[in-house]
């Protein structure tokens, strides 16, 4: 075939077209590249990317919780789209994808973590930039809470489903004060599907509580003793006993979800002991071992923390 | 014209590249970042906190150390970007420690690109951080001091 006069010059022809295509190609790309560098751009989306690589390895590695606005003083963030993928952050013109070209991305890879949760989407021509890290999540879009703590799931299938709330109590006082926290627990748990009782219930007609069933004790999967604190402005002691369960993780992670519940309402700070304090604990009960599995949680004076205390005992137990 | 289109292409992007380098600032913030990694640092199960700064040999001289370190530093699967040896030197032991794929073999073929000293895309670089009074825990648990030799090598890309 390609022996004739003919056949020759159709071959000439076939590679006059490729280098044509070739060629077309190479000025697409070449004019894309120049186009970008016209518009003085091409500087910005490597400063950019690199920079905010920078930025996101900081944050990666910062301990706790972050909020970071980013700046840029040459150009509004609003020229450019943002690209984020697990490990690679890609920044082009905004307006070349508005135009309907395709735009000429600049990436640069970033340190992520898998054991953090990567949320960051796409921004196109955002009018700010900025990261929120809180826990074991990282965001770009949306706000969340730097109050929260990260909470290790346990992932415990047969959660506690009996629970046992008792008061303990030196003075008239006290128990006046634990009497209206009694009820105020009473009415948060009335009508729900767990099991919930009182080791004290409230005599009627007098503000007394009547004395303790310590068969209760024996009936409880959990349970949660409530106390004032002599020492500090009767802040209000609880502490929750995990019975027949000798590792910590679990009542940690309860302690956690709680904790996280108040600080919803309050960003005062309260404080968690895991495991509770000898001290502090051997006169509350005599029907609980100290042990490892016992927490205890105080919550500031400030704040009435049954309402979230008691969101956060539904939530875990259901 | 299509080799001269591509390598004015080349060039250019070299030049920027070799203009806004990042490098020192890359590996000070993947130094710092081994401070606070829970897979050399001391940190409490109970509470969740780290301790940073305060290594642990047993958890340098664990097989899977790399593949470990490869996840909470993740530069992607095939990580062609940053590659490092952690030395922690002690009178009780010499621990030598690998963060990326290929471990030691790979970390000495980026080396040799980095020793090459070509500037732009095709090379690597060097950059060496010694710091002695590390504190580490050792065999027995107990404090010591030791002296940790970080060379990281990151390609020019």
């Amino acid at each position: 075939m390609f022996n004739s006069k003919k056949a020759d010059a159709d071959e000439e022809l076939y590679f006059i077209l490729l280098q044509v295509v070739l060629v077309g190609a190479v000025g697409l790309m070449l004019f894309n590249y120049i186009n970008s560098f016209k518009e003085n751009t091409i500087y910005d989306k490597n400063h950019l990317s690199r920079d905010i690589a920078l930025v996101l390895n900081t944050l990666y590695m910062a301990p706790g919780n972050v909020y970071y606005e980013y700046e840029y003083s040459n150009m509004p963030l609003s020229y450019f789209d943002f690209y984020f993928n697990e490990n690679t952050i890609g920044v082009s013109d905004s307006q070349q994808r508005v135009k309907g070209n395709s735009p000429y991305k600049i990436n640069y890879p970033y340190a992520a973590n898998k054991k953090i949760t990567n949320d960051l989407q796409i921004l196109r021509n955002p009018k700010s930039v900025f990261f929120y890290k809180s826990g074991n999540i990282i965001t770009n879009n949306k706000k969340i809470s730097l109050n929260k703590l990260h909470c290790q799931n346990t992932g415990l299938t047969n959660r506690p489903k009996k629970i046992l709330f008792d008061f303990f109590y030196s003075t008239k006082e006290e128990e006046e004060k634990l009497i209206r926290l009694a009820e105020q627990l009473s009415s948060y748990f009335y009508n729900t599907n767990l099991n919930i009782d009182f080791a004290r219930t409230i005599e009627k007609g007098k503000n007394a509580f009547t004395k303790k069933d310590t068969n209760k004790y024996t009936w409880a999967d959990l349970i949660i003793i409530f106390r004032l604190d002599k020492t500090q402005e009767k802040s209000i002691k609880s502490y929750y006993y995990f019975k027949g369960l000798e590792s910590y993780q679990e009542p940690k992670y309860l302690g956690c979800t709680i904790l996280n519940s108040v600080l919803e309402i309050n960003s005062d700070i309260n404080n968690a002991n895991i495991p509770a304090s000898r001290l502090h604990f051997k006169d509350i009960s005599d029907n609980i071992k100290p042990s490892a599995n016992i927490i205890e949680i105080s919550f500031s004076p400030s704040i009435n923390p049954t309402e979230p205390l008691s969101e956060a005992i539904k939530n875990y137990a259901q | 014209m299509i080799i001269v289109s591509l390598t004015i292409i080349m060039i250019s992007n070299a030049y920027f590249n070799l203009k806004i380098d990042v490098f020192e600032q890359d590996t000070i913030l993947f130094y710092n970042r081994l401070f606070f990694d829970r897979n050399l640092v001391k940190s409490d199960p109970i509470s969740d906190r780290i301790y940073p700064g305060i290594f642990v040999l047993k958890k340098l001289s664990t097989e899977d150390f790399s593949n470990k370190l490869a996840d909470t530093i993740y530069y992607g699967k095939d990580n062609e970007h940053l590659a490092a040896e952690i030395n922690l030197v002690s009178k009780e032991k010499h621990v030598v420690s690998f963060f990326n794929p290929g471990e030691q073999k790979g970390f000495q073929e980026w080396i040799l690109l980095a020793e090459s000293w070509i500037p732009g895309p095709g090379g690597a670089s060097l950059k060496r951080f010694i710091q002695p009074n590390i504190l580490y825990i050792g065999e027995n648990s107990r404090p010591k001091l030791g002296f940790l030799n970080t060379s990281i090598v990151m390609r020019n890309d």
